[in-house]
C-alpha cells in the first residue's frame, strides 16, 4: 500500500505541458537529488494517455548513460489511464482504462511502494478533484508563460494542504512540495 | 528612478481575489493562516521600503474604506504614505495624501517611475497589475504563497503575448503553516 507523488514542472503562472521550455535552465543536482527521493520509493508509475505517447519514444530509447532517469522509467510497470488505448507497446506497461477513482485506489492498495504520476494534467486534474494525491512536488521555474494549459483548472476542487519541502536551485528553480489535507 | 513592486496574497492556484474579506465566495481566506512574525515582518518591510503606493480603482476603494479605521504603525503608514490611485472616473479620492492618475498605462507608470524615487509599491490591482506585467513595467514581484486551493476567483497572471522571463530573488516558508515567500525580480 503506497502513496501517490505527482510531479510536474510548472511555470509561476501554474502552466503545465510538454516541458520542452526547461531544457534551457538545465537540471541541478539538487533537483536531480529531490526527484531521485520520490522515483526510488515509487514501485509503479501512472500515466495519462497523452504523457505515456510523448514519454514512450522519449524513454524507451535512452540507456543509463543518456539519462540517469532512463532504467527507472523502462523497468518499472506504467499504469495507462485511458479509454482508447488498446495496445501498449512500451516494454513493462499495463492500460488500466479509463478514469476511475476506484481503480486507482485498488492499484495503490495492490502495489508494494509508491506510485509516481508526471504530465498527465487531465489524469492529474481528475485525482487531486477525487482526493487521489497524497503529495505534490513542484519544480517552479523562474517563467511566467502568459498562455498554456494550468495544472489547477479554473473551476477546481477547493482544499487546504502543508508544505512539506521548499527548496531553490541555482538555476532559480524553485521545488515545492505539498500534501493536500483530507 | 523609481520601482514598481508588485505584491499579492495568493492561493497555490494562483487566486489573488479577495484575501482580506472583499465580496467573494471565500472572502478573507488569507487570515485562516498564521504567516508567523516572519511574515508579518515581511509585510512591514513592504511599507517601510516603500516611498509610494500605486492603486488601481477597485483596490483603492477596499483600501480607502478600511485603512483610515486601523492603527498601529502598519496602518499609520499605510494610511500616510503617497497614493496614486489609477482610474479615469475616480473625482475626490476619500483617502489621506492621494493624487488620482489616468490615461495609458505605460506612459502614465513610466512618468510615476520618473517622478518617485524608490520603491512604488502595489498591492491588489489586478488589471492594472496584469497590464504592467504584459507591459514589463514591473521590476520586482512578491508572492505570498497560502497552502491552500480555492479552485475559483480571479487570478493573479493573466494572459500575456510572450513569456516573461524572472528572476528567483528569494523563496523561504514564513509562519508555522507552511505560507511561503516568493520573490522575483524582471529578467
Amino acid at each position: 500500500m503506497g502513496a501517490i507523488h505527482v510531479h510536474e514542472f510548472m511555470s509561476l503562472d501554474g502552466v503545465i505541458d510538454a516541458p520542452t521550455w526547461t531544457f534551457d535552465y538545465g537540471f541541478t543536482p539538487g533537483m536531480e537529488e529531490a526527484l531521485g527521493a520520490v522515483t526510488e520509493r515509487a514501485r509503479g508509475i501512472l500515466l495519462g494517455r497523452m504523457t505515456y505517447e510523448q514519454f514512450e519514444p522519449a524513454w524507451s530509447t535512452r540507456t543509463v548513460e543518456d539519462d540517469p532517469g532512463a532504467p527507472f522509467f523502462n523497468d518499472t510497470t506504467k499504469y495507462v489511464v485511458s479509454g482508447t488505448l488498446t495496445n501498449a507497446t512500451w516494454r513493462n506497461s499495463k492500460i488500466i482504462g479509463p478514469y476511475d477513482p476506484a481503480a486507482i485506489r485498488s492499484l495503490k492498495d495492490e502495489i508494494d511502494g509508491d506510485l509516481y504520476v508526471s504530465g498527465s494534467g487531465t489524469l492529474v486534474r481528475a485525482m487531486l478533484s477525487d482526493g487521489l494525491v497524497d503529495e505534490l512536488h513542484l519544480l517552479v521555474y523562474p517563467v511566467t508563460r502568459g498562455s498554456g494549459p494550468r495544472l489547477f483548472p479554473e473551476e477546481g476542487a477547493p482544499g487546504k494542504l502543508s508544505l512539506a519541502a521548499c527548496e531553490s536551485y541555482e538555476n532559480e528553480v524553485v521545488y515545492l512540495a505539498y500534501r493536500p489535507q483530507a | 528612478m523609481g520601482r514598481i513592486v508588485v505584491t499579492e496574497f495568493v492561493s497555490l492556484d494562483g487566486v489573488m481575489q479577495a484575501p482580506g474579506g472583499e465580496d467573494f465566495k471565500y472572502k478573507g481566506w488569507s487570515f485562516e493562516f498564521d504567516r508567523g512574525d516572519e511574515g508579518n515582518q515581511f509585510k512591514f518591510q513592504e511599507v517601510v521600503d516603500a516611498e509610494a503606493q500605486l492603486i488601481g480603482r477597485v483596490t483603492y476603494g477596499s483600501f480607502a474604506g478600511a485603512w483610515p479605521q486601523r492603527d498601529g504603525e502598519f496602518a499609520d503608514r499605510m494610511n500616510e504614505m503617497p497614493k496614486y490611485v489609477f482610474s479615469s472616473t475616480l473625482k475626490d479620492p476619500e483617502w489621506n495624501n492621494t493624487t488620482v492618475i489616468s490615461g495609458d498605462v505605460a506612459k502614465e507608470v513610466s512618468k510615476l517611475k520618473q517622478q518617485v524615487d524608490g520603491d512604488i509599491l502595489v498591492a491588489g490591482s489586478r488589471r492594472l497589475v496584469q497590464e504592467m506585467i504584459e507591459k514589463d513595467l514591473v521590476d520586482e514581484i512578491h508572492l505570498m504563497v497560502f497552502p491552500v486551493l480555492l479552485g475559483t476567483g480571479d487570478r493573479v497572471f493573466g494572459e500575456t503575448s510572450d513569456k516573461k522571463p524572472w528572476k528567483l530573488i528569494e523563496s523561504k516558508p514564513v509562519g508555522p503553516e507552511g505560507v511561503l515567500v516568493l520573490t522575483y525580480q524582471r529578467a
